[in-house]
């Protein structure tokens, strides 16, 4: 009888309280995750965009000589970190994980020559492209390949996760794939004779080439043009239709063909012409 | 939260191939370490300088500095010295050429523990340089630093995981692709940590039982 009467009077509503204290400071967090807050306004209130980009991936995306972050990607994050009023903030990520960064909340989007697949738009969602690409082999001056058919019973790398990873796979069954963690790693394969060819990105491959002269783009695209986009979370329209409008802006105003001309030396290979 | 283990039932026989190709290498990487540790210490007991600064040289080099460097270094560089080797050879050589170091270090110990009356007492017999190490000094030696030999192995066996930086499509390799095709992380990495886990743990059971066998007096300690 004693112990009920203080419990009630005393520990009970102290507990009760601490309850709804959490209650409620579970209710205003801007923790984001599981928050039904589109992630635009998450960004705006926090101050900051987190954006996911590879940075291993000249000239999307590299480091300078002190270690920050530049590339065609980033030029772009900052152009959307500048049309929100916000500071970026980009996080170096490789191409197998872009999306568990994205679902796991660690970037609010990600910029890093992403390819539209219907695969990927089961776990997260896509904007409208940002830029096109083929895919050509990366080989070494005077081996011969031009295209897939030559690649029997040769080595083929390709980086973990991407498109061409699984595309290489059953354009041509006879080719051995060696399957690393970057786009430099498969690229240096090749310079060093490891690998016969790697497969990259056509704007990657004529930023690489031009690097180094014992290296050479093969004629024959591989692959069928890929339209590349932006990745956000899924379920998540305000953010998707602002990116949208804004990528709209980037490319009629000609900002993106600049952009592309900055760091690929020459007018777009894939030019894109949004309509509405 | 929904798990998917289809995502890993489809890609079994990836994870079998893996599987195979890491005892492989764990098995060549660890019998190359062996050998590397019992010359390494031999060579480092030596009488001769020259022998000496070697194997000091090749062990402090090699356990300073990282084993995924030193992975890179055997694949990507040495071809531009002329070494060009495939990448299962260059993750077998690299790890060979690290657990070696520190098995120089244990093969070390483990000899210079043994008592310097054992080897009077040996030479006194009658019995030559050569005759005493191989029936006095190295079976006493071998039941000194069987668990950190045990130790090894396993460092071995996880070690392997480190070659999936150069394509080897070992286990934890194979893994990475699952999961880059599928983007079940939780699943396939649930299911591949129990693999390396009964893998490891199981070596390890297993050569501890064989010491026992081997060594019965030690067992009873």
């Amino acid at each position: 009888m004693g112990p009920n009467r203080r419990y009630v009077r005393y520990v009970a509503p102290v507990m009760a309280a601490a309850l709804v204290l959490s209650l409620a400071a579970c209710g205003s967090s801007t923790s984001g995750t599981g928050s039904s807050q589109s992630t635009l306004d998450q960004i705006i209130s926090r101050g900051t965009i987190r954006v996911g980009t590879i940075l291993s991936l000249p000239p999307f995306g590299m480091k300078d000589a002190s270690g920050n972050p530049q590339g065609f990607d980033v030029d772009i994050a900052n152009d959307i970190a500048q049309a929100l009023s916000v500071k970026l903030e980009v996080v170096d990520t490789t191409a197998a994980d872009r999306i568990p960064n994205l679902t796991t909340s660690k970037v609010d989007l990600i910029v890093a020559d992403f390819t539209r697949t219907a695969e990927r738009a089961k776990s997260i969602s896509f904007t409208d492209p940002y830029i096109a690409a083929g895919y050509n082999l990366l080989v070494k001056k005077g081996s011969g390949i031009n295209g897939v058919a030559d690649l029997t019973g040769k080595t083929v790398a390709v980086p973990k996760g991407t498109t061409e990873d699984v595309a290489i796979t059953a354009a041509n069954p006879q080719a051995k794939i060696a399957r690393f963690d970057t786009t430099a790693a498969c690229i240096l394969a090749v310079k060093q004779g490891q690998a016969d060819a790697m497969v990259e990105d056509s704007n990657v491959l004529l930023y690489q080439a031009k690097l180094d002269p014992t290296l050479e783009v093969s004629k024959e695209s591989v692959l069928p043009v890929e339209y590349n986009g932006f990745g956000l979370r899924r379920g998540d329209p305000d953010w998707q239709s602002w990116l949208n409008l804004f990528l709209f802006n980037e490319i009629t105003s000609g900002r993106e063909t600049q952009l592309y001309e900055k760091w690929f030396g020459q007018a777009p290979l894939f030019p894109l012409n949004p309509q509405y | 939260m929904l798990f998917d283990w289809s995502s890993v039932t489809r890609y079994l026989d990836l994870i079998e191939q893996g599987l195979f190709l890491t005892i492989q290498i764990s098995v060549v990487a660890f019998s190359g370490a062996f050998a590397l540790g019992l010359v390494g210490a031999l060579a480092r007991r030596s009488r001769l300088l020259p022998l000496r600064l070697i194997a000091a040289t090749y062990v402090e080099v090699l356990r300073n500095t990282p084993c995924m460097l030193q992975i890179f270094v055997v694949y990507f560089a040495l071809p531009s010295f002329g070494l060009k080797f495939d990448n299962v050879v260059a993750g077998e050589i690299a790890l060979a050429l690290n657990v070696g170091a520190y098995m120089t270090e244990v093969f070390r110990a483990g000899i210079q523990s043994i008592s310097s009356g054992q080897i009077e007492a040996a030479a006194s017999l009658g019995l030559s340089g050569t005759q005493i190490f191989r029936h006095v000094v190295f079976p006493q030696a071998i039941q000194n630093i069987y668990p950190p030999l045990i130790n090894m192995v396993t460092i071995t066996i996880l070690g392997s995981s480190l070659l999936t930086a150069i394509a080897v499509p070992e286990l934890l390799g194979s893994a990475l692709v699952i999961q880059s095709r599928t983007f079940r992380t939780i699943e396939i990495f649930a299911v591949v940590t129990g693999i390396y886990f009964v893998l490891t743990f199981g070596t390890s059971t297993l050569m501890n039982l064989l010491g026992r066998r081997l060594f019965p007096a030690r067992a009873r300690l």
